[in-house]
């Protein structure tokens, strides 16, 4: 009985501050030049009325305040009730447009809203998307789509969704802010990879397989028959000629398996060698994802593990999106999962070491690996 | 009808109503009324059918309308130096060309907005130059035309700006939102917002003092009210309908004329000169305030009447050209907003000068009773003062007293001498108001002897004269009958048809005794309905006038007075039900304190009924998830209803979750099946499992990321079988 005291509290609490979130509604009002001179009017208006104390003056002083009031509650009206819902497509790339939706909903159940002007709000800053929805029925859902584009990669956050009307006299313009938070994470554009790279690559990748027994469908090998083989995989052609029975194995699928690495900190700020560096990366592991290559990242102290999958893919972007350069002005050890690559190398997986900035140590440190390319060099 | 043309009909509408408001106030020639009113109906024409041959009649280039501006300027400032010499007349003349000119030139945004500029300036001026019923009408009307040109002003002006929110591309002509229920709807906020200007009138504080505001009313001319009344002057008013006041009794009910005889008394006169009456006491005295606001003259040394019960009349006079103050007979106080009342010597109230306007005020009367002392009294014997100046008689024949004493010959008191005379003159004269062009020598004796026609100035004073002549002191009084009986808003409409003359006797013990002498007329068979109609507009020019036009700040802190005290009567009341209920709450503790001493083994068992169910009630509480064995805990029952949600949408899509499958197996089931609606569904799939039946809470970016997960499913539409790439593609 104790217990359920404080968790009663949290719930009424939550209920209090659910009803306030519900109250309190963020509004803005600004006079549109219309309102200005309705305004003067007004005042006018009512500077007659109090000189000559004529009640008609009043009569007409109070009409115009009422359309002032009107105006208001209509307007509030329109804003009220609104359910959004945006759509942010899973996966955008830097400088490309991505079609974003978002469906507003009329939660009223009379009454439509008129003149809703949308725009989406980022870091307290309002983004016009030439969004304007004349007419929305009530209870009904209106759907609109426009393009989402970053320059650059990264992590962006869009607040919500600020809606202005005008609706009914065009005398103020009022906005309601409706929070809708969505993260958008921009990854980094793969380019072509220029033809020099793609022939060196082509011509390393392949020689850094390495045939392993699995579940594939390619034939890896052909041997006696034992006891506890799968009589399936007897392969009864080479049986007969040779009167003995002999299984065929399989070649594992996933075995072409690739490391792309790369150094992410810096003594000094280099960041456009660094974007390049990033790009080349995600070049990178385009190129190999769609040769099939199961791939493994190492981004400075971080790894993700082998993938071949597109999901994999995108978890590559995704980490090569957040990435960030590191100032690091004390830089001396260099970062273990980079020493390693000499290691993966040993075991002969074909690994890439991608190098933003001119760095000779650590080249020299991992001159085991398969391919160094230096971003600044290949222009990518 | 589309969007367009509604909003141009109902800006030229807003239009005419401005101008119709200007067209009552009767300050425009007939020529601006005729022009306007073709401008409105060819602006009408040019949006219901346009290229009508009117309207390309009314075509004129830029440069003409600017030369017709200002010659209408050149004209304004000549209109006012030397025709109205009055700003607000030539202003409004010059306000109607401008509406013309805009009405036959509406081709831009600002066009419109200038044409709702002069609308507004024409209600304006109406305001400023009228105070009549029916601008109350016409201000509904605007505001009712207004919400709609407003409205569909600023949905014209947003379909302008962005064109692109339309399938159509022709989007003014495409769309059509007046649908019955933007109609209606519309209707509603403009009820709505005549709910609210009545409710802003009422609390907008008063304050102005009319210091720039300009007399314009005309004084309604009276004839029976000065100083010196020739015979004869009331008839020049007697074919007049127009309504000089509106009296209202608020402690009677009904037509008060049916219960006792009612003159709303004006002045009283005592000298006669053959032709002309004449009040020798017009020395007026200057009333002090009483304590409660009314003015009163000093009560006279001997009381000359009983105190018959007063009677409370508000009345509401007309601008009239005279400062005489009315009320049944006798007045015994007036209130109201005067700055000074002032009293003649007999029983006549005033102000010091007339009022312009129409006010209001309160008479405080007390009705006339005789005395049954001098109902039986032969020779009344009478104070010298009165036996002065109300026994003169001008230079007559003998006839007349001879005629007096005839008619008179059989009564025996002076009362009965007085009703005798009285009777004599309704029966034997005929009431006329047609008396002949030509100027009498005498009058009276015109009236008595040669005639026997008249009206009732002429009985009262020939009822006054033979009264005198037979020595019983009589003065002539003038005033209004009560006039027709206006049963819609309870209150007499006192007309100058109705102005009156009539005799006042003097009685030692009684005071001064009303007779009429005239013959009652009847009225001429009125239409009844057109009556009605007629009555019942009254009553609204009464309430218009009362509620809306002299509304003041005493009204104002009469309501707020009213609303505290109905505020505090129901306090009153609530605190009584309290205490009652205070009451009984005690009286069953007593009881119950009764009950446990008298019974001390029952009271034991009680409480430990008690106790035992607070127990069971807290062991409940420990295992809500016991109590509630069947039901979800709200976290619980928002994760299944997202769920629920999918399913639902995947359904619809082709894919059923079968009822022995877990929910991850469902989800890679789908995988197998929708591979592009998988990276939806296994999150969410993994969501619903951790809150169903884990112990994660749901918070509010579990709601959001369900919701963007669900609208993704949502969004998606499988692709038919026959599209569909196989999974596994053959080698």
């Amino acid at each position: 009985m104790i217990a359920t005291v404080p968790r009663g509290l949290a719930t009424m609490f939550e209920w209090a501050r659910g009803v306030c979130r519900r109250l309190y509604r963020y509004r803005s009002l600004r006079v549109t030049p219309e309102g200005v001179r309705f305004l003067v009017l007004t005042l006018g208006i009512g500077v007659a009325a109090l000189n000559t104390g004529n009640n008609l003056l009043y009569l007409l002083l109070a009409m115009m305040l009422s359309l002032i009031v009107m105006s208001g509650i209509l307007s509030e009206h329109c804003l009220k009730n609104l359910i959004v819902r945006r759509t942010i497509p899973p996966h955008i790339f830097a400088g490309r447009p991505a079609m974003a939706a978002f469906s507003v909903r009329n939660g009223k159940g009379r009454f439509p809203s008129f003149s809703l002007g949308v725009m989406d709000v980022a870091d307290g800053k309002l983004l016009d998307r030439n969004i304007h929805l004349l007419h929305v029925p009530a209870g009904a859902t209106v759907a609109r789509s426009y393009p989402l584009v970053y320059a650059q990669r990264g992590r962006y956050v869009l607040d919500g969704l600020k809606f202005l009307t005008r609706f009914p006299f065009g005398l103020f313009t009022k906005a309601a802010s409706v929070a809708c938070e969505s993260e958008v994470i921009v990854y980094p554009t793969p380019q072509p990879l220029p033809q020099a790279l793609l022939h060196d690559l082509e011509g390393a990748g392949y020689d850094h397989e390495m045939p392993r027994r699995g579940q594939g469908a390619a034939l890896y090998n052909l041997r006696d028959y034992h006891s506890e083989d799968d009589s399936r995989t007897i392969h009864w052609k080479t049986s007969a000629r040779q009167s003995r029975l002999i299984v065929r194995e399989s070649e594992a699928e996933d075995q072409r398996r690739v490391t792309l690495a790369m150094p992410v900190q810096a003594a000094h700020p280099m960041p456009a060698a660094f974007e390049r560096a990033v790009i080349l990366m995600a070049s990178l592991a385009a190129y190999f994802h769609a040769r099939g290559f199961a791939i493994r990242v190492l981004l400075g102290d971080e790894e993700l593990i082998h993938g071949a999958d597109d999901a994999h893919l995108y978890r590559i972007f995704r980490m090569l999106a957040l990435c960030r350069e590191i100032h690091d002005d004390l830089y001396a050890a260099i970062p273990e999962s980079l020493l390693r690559l000499n290691d993966i190398s040993a075991s002969e997986e074909f690994t890439v070491l991608v190098l933003p900035w001119p760095d000779a140590r650590l080249a020299s440190a991992c001159r085991g690996v398969g391919r160094i390319i230096h971003a600044d060099q290949e222009g990518a | 009808m589309n969007l367009e043309r509604a909003y141009r009909l109902s800006s030229i509408l807003l239009t005419a109503v401005g101008f119709l408001a200007l067209i009552l106030t009767r300050e425009l020639p007939v020529g601006l009324i005729v022009f306007g009113t073709a401008a409105v109906i060819v602006s009408a024409l040019g949006v219901i059918r346009p290229g009508a041959w009117v309207t390309r009649l009314c075509r004129l280039s830029p440069g003409a309308w600017n030369i017709l501006l200002v010659a209408a300027l050149v004209a304004f400032v000549l209109d006012l130096l030397l025709l109205s010499r009055d700003v607000l007349p030539a202003a409004v003349h010059f306000l109607v060309v401008l509406m013309i000119n805009k009405l036959l030139n509406l081709h831009q945004k600002k066009d419109f907005l200038h044409l709702y500029a002069i609308s507004l300036l024409g209600v304006l001026a109406a305001a400023a130059l009228t105070r009549d019923i029916w601008y109350g009408g016409v201000f509904f009307a605007y505001l009712f035309v207004a919400i709609w040109a407003l409205l569909l002003n600023h949905l014209r002006n947003e379909l302008d700006e962005h064109p692109g929110d339309l399938v159509s591309q022709d989007a003014r002509t495409a769309w059509q939102p007046l649908t019955r229920n933007f109609f209606w709807t519309v209707n509603g906020i403009a009820v709505g917002a005549f709910c609210l200007t009545l409710a802003v009138f009422v609390v907008i504080p008063r304050v102005g003092a009319g210091f720039f505001e300009k007399n314009r009313t005309t004084l309604i001319r009276t004839s029976g009210f000065s100083e010196r009344v020739d015979l004869g002057d009331i008839g020049a008013v007697k074919l007049d309908p127009t309504v000089v006041m509106r009296v209202e009794f608020p402690d009677q009910r009904g037509p008060v004329a049916e219960r006792m005889p009612l003159y709303f008394r004006g002045m009283a006169y005592d000298r006669y000169d053959g032709r002309t009456w004449a009040n020798s006491f017009a020395r007026q005295l200057m009333l002090d305030h009483s304590v409660d606001g009314s003015f009163k003259p000093l009560p006279a040394k001997k009381a000359t009447r009983r105190d018959s019960p007063a009677l409370r009349q508000e009345i509401l006079i007309e601008a009239l050209d005279t400062a005489v103050l009315f009320g049944a007979s006798f007045i015994r106080s007036v209130r109201g907003n005067f700055p000074m009342v002032l009293a003649d010597g007999m029983g006549g109230f005033s102000m010091s000068y007339p009022l312009s306007i129409r006010f209001q005020y309160t008479a405080l009367s007390i009705p006339d009773e005789l005395d049954p002392s001098d109902r039986t009294s032969v020779s009344p014997v009478y104070p010298a003062l009165i036996a002065a100046h109300f026994l003169q008689v001008p230079a007559l024949s003998p006839r007349v007293e001879e005629l007096a004493r005839a008619v008179t010959r059989d009564g025996s008191t002076a009362y009965e001498k007085a009703r005798m005379l009285e009777r004599y003159l309704r029966k034997t004269y005929r009431y006329s108001l047609d008396v002949g062009t030509a100027v009498s020598e005498n009058p009276l004796e015109d009236f008595l002897f040669t005639r026997q026609t008249g009206f009732c100035e002429h009985y009262a004073t020939a009822m006054v004269v033979m009264l005198r002549t037979l020595g019983i002191p009589a003065r002539l009084a003038t005033g209004f009958l009560p006039g027709e009986w206006n049963d819609f808003g309870n209150y007499y409409a006192v007309r100058q048809q109705d102005a009156h003359a009539w005799v006042e006797v003097f009685w030692p013990a009684s005071g001064w005794i009303t007779f009429d002498p005239t013959p009652g007329i009847m009225a001429p068979p009125a239409n009844r309905l057109w009556a009605k109609i007629g009555r019942a507009v009254d009553s609204v020019r009464l309430r218009w006038d009362r509620y809306v036009i002299r509304y003041n700040f005493r009204d104002q802190v009469a309501a707020v007075q009213t609303i505290r005290d109905r505020g505090d009567r129901i306090r009153d009341q609530a605190s009584g039900y309290l205490g009652l209920v205070a009451r009984w709450m005690t009286g069953l503790r007593e009881t119950a304190r009764q009950l446990i001493t008298d019974h001390a083994g029952g009271a034991s068992v009680m409480a430990a009924a008690v106790a035992l169910g607070l127990l069971w009630m807290a062991a409940q509480m420990r295992h809500p998830r016991r109590r509630c064995r069947d039901l979800l805990l709200p976290r619980q029952a928002a994760a299944a209803k997202c769920y629920a949600r999918m399913l639902r949408h995947l359904e619809a899509q082709g894919i059923s979750k079968p009822a022995g499958t877990t929910p991850y197996e469902f989800a890679n089931r789908v995988r197998t099946e929708w591979q592009d609606v998988s990276s939806y569904v296994g999150p969410l799939t993994e969501l619903y499992c951790r809150i169903r039946f884990g112990l994660d809470p749901w918070g509010p970016e579990d709601s959001q990321k369900a919701d963007d997960l669900l609208d993704a499913i949502r969004l998606s539409r499988r692709q038919p079988l026959s599209r569909r790439q196989p999974l596994n593609p053959r080698p």
